[in-house]
């Protein structure tokens, strides 16, 4: 998970969000994270399937606007 | 343990206290008796025997004071064990693993030695296991592995606890069994540890062995071997063990003071000159093991040290840096300036614990200590109020972000 927020952080995610936004969605992503069993499991076998970080950034930024809407609708 | 009168008619050794210091009483009148040979005054204190001298031995009482002058005092043939049982998990225990709230007595399917040597080379293993703390700055900087042995230090009032309790609940939800000794704490705080354990709902995974700041010297000096006996325990039973001995430099008082006590020749900072000794030796029995079925089992140590004022070059500090796998170090500065935990990644050491990075991991780690380095060489220039290049403030708001993302509370998720 922690691999995960650092990457989605790294490739331009929350570019313009301020620090308590940011803190507070970290913290909803990782609620949803350990509540979910769906969302975990495929953010485990998305850092699993990446071998560095540039293919995760890549994986990530495919999907970021998925990821943010993640955050907001749950 | 049986009665004064049956261990008198069993070894037929009276012995008498001849003088007394506190906790330590010296005793003539028993001339077979071994080093460490528990023994039991007609008052009903049990001591340890600590020094044989010509016609005389010292006595640690596991009481505030040794019984008075002129009482007699029987050899018991025992050394010191605790009882052991897998009933242990979820209690809180003294340093003779006796529950300090005793609802019911803990049945006790197997007894040990306290003081064992540590396992040999050919028993242990190359660390591969990554271990999860549940603290980004950790997990990501200073990785650290099943069976590695990493200090923890900083000055008081730091987090320190906080982090060893975070990754403790870390643990504990992934199934370890975690030991936790509170050496020379204040009850209270042990009691604050025992309800947050609780209100997590891990003490089912967890034994609290709890020497507080007013019991004496000798208990407190065994807290960490109890521990320690505890974990090797766990261990033997093939599960994976953490310890977190807080703190080792209370530890160190305490045996200094026994030692003073002792008449022992004093070493530096008055310490004992065996205290290297006595910390590696207890250390040492961590590590990761090959059990009988060939399985990995590690018995993973965080021991704490305290420093005052920052000073990271104090005797048992520096002696616990060379003894471990490396260290975390919790900067006053840092927490000062908000920063939760406050650790100093820069300052922070882990020797083994890269080695069990995927290479993911490896490559998260390597942008980020080479980003957060630039990130404060960049934050000493905004110090000057000078204007900076739209490059500069690109780096200076992710670096924001990043340490955003990496300041956890206590109560953070």
């Amino acid at each position: 998970m922690q691999q995960f927020l650092f990457t989605l952080i790294w490739a331009g995610g929350w570019e313009k969000a301020t620090t308590s936004q940011l803190q507070a969605d970290i913290n909803r992503f990782i609620q949803l994270y350990t509540e979910d069993r769906k969302v975990q499991e495929q953010i485990n076998i998305l850092v699993a399937k990446s071998v560095s970080l540039n293919s995760l950034i890549g994986q990530v930024s495919r999907d970021m606007e998925l990821y943010k809407n993640l955050v907001k609708t749950k | 343990m049986k009665t004064f009168t049956d261990y008198l008619n069993q070894f037929g050794e009276i012995g008498e206290i001849q003088e007394v210091s506190h906790s330590l009483g010296t005793a003539s009148g028993l001339p077979e008796i071994n080093y460490h040979e528990l023994v039991l005054a007609q008052s009903g204190e049990i001591g340890q025997v600590m020094t044989l001298k010509d016609q005389k031995v010292e006595i640690l009482f596991f009481s505030a004071q040794a019984p008075e002058i002129g009482t007699r005092v029987s050899r018991t043939g025992k050394f010191l064990e605790i009882g052991l049982d897998q009933k242990l998990l979820g209690q809180v225990v003294n340093a003779f693993a006796q529950p300090i709230m005793p609802d019911k007595p803990i049945p006790s399917s197997e007894f040990r030695s306290l003081f064992t040597l540590p396992a040999g080379i050919a028993s242990r293993k190359r660390i591969t296991r990554f271990l999860e703390t549940g603290v980004s700055v950790v997990d990501l900087l200073l990785p650290l592995g099943k069976g590695q042995r990493e200090l923890v230090l900083g000055d008081r009032k730091t987090g320190k606890t906080d982090f060893l309790l975070k990754t403790i609940e870390t643990q504990a939800n992934q199934g370890m069994i975690c030991i936790y000794a509170a050496i020379g704490k204040k009850m209270l705080d042990i009691k604050k540890v025992q309800e947050l354990f609780e209100k997590q709902g891990v003490m089912q995974h967890l034994v609290i062995v709890a020497a507080s700041s007013n019991e004496p010297a000798g208990l407190i000096y065994l807290a960490p071997y109890t521990a320690m006996t505890i974990a090797e325990y766990f261990k033997d039973l093939g599960h994976d063990v953490l310890i977190v001995l807080d703190d080792l430099t209370t530890h160190a008082r305490s045996y200094r003071e026994i030692s003073l006590l002792a008449r022992r020749f004093p070493g530096r900072n008055s310490y004992p000159a065996e205290i290297f000794f006595t910390h590696a030796q207890l250390l040492e029995r961590s590590g990761n093991f090959v059990s009988q079925n060939g399985k990995e089992v590690a018995i993973t140590c965080l021991p704490v040290a305290e420093t005052i004022e920052g000073d990271i070059v104090g005797y048992i500090q520096t002696n616990l840096m060379s003894m471990t796998d490396g260290h975390i170090y919790f900067d006053n500065d840092l927490f000062a300036n908000g920063r939760r935990p406050a650790i100093n990644p820069f300052l922070s050491v882990t020797r083994v614990g890269r080695q069990t990075q995927t290479s993911l991991m490896r490559d998260i780690n390597r942008e980020l200590t080479s980003f957060l380095l630039l990130y404060e060489k960049m934050q000493g220039y905004t110090h000057f109020g000078a204007e900076v290049t739209d490059s500069v403030l690109q780096t200076l708001r992710t670096g924001e972000r990043i340490i955003t993302f990496l300041n956890q509370t206590q109560e953070a998720p």
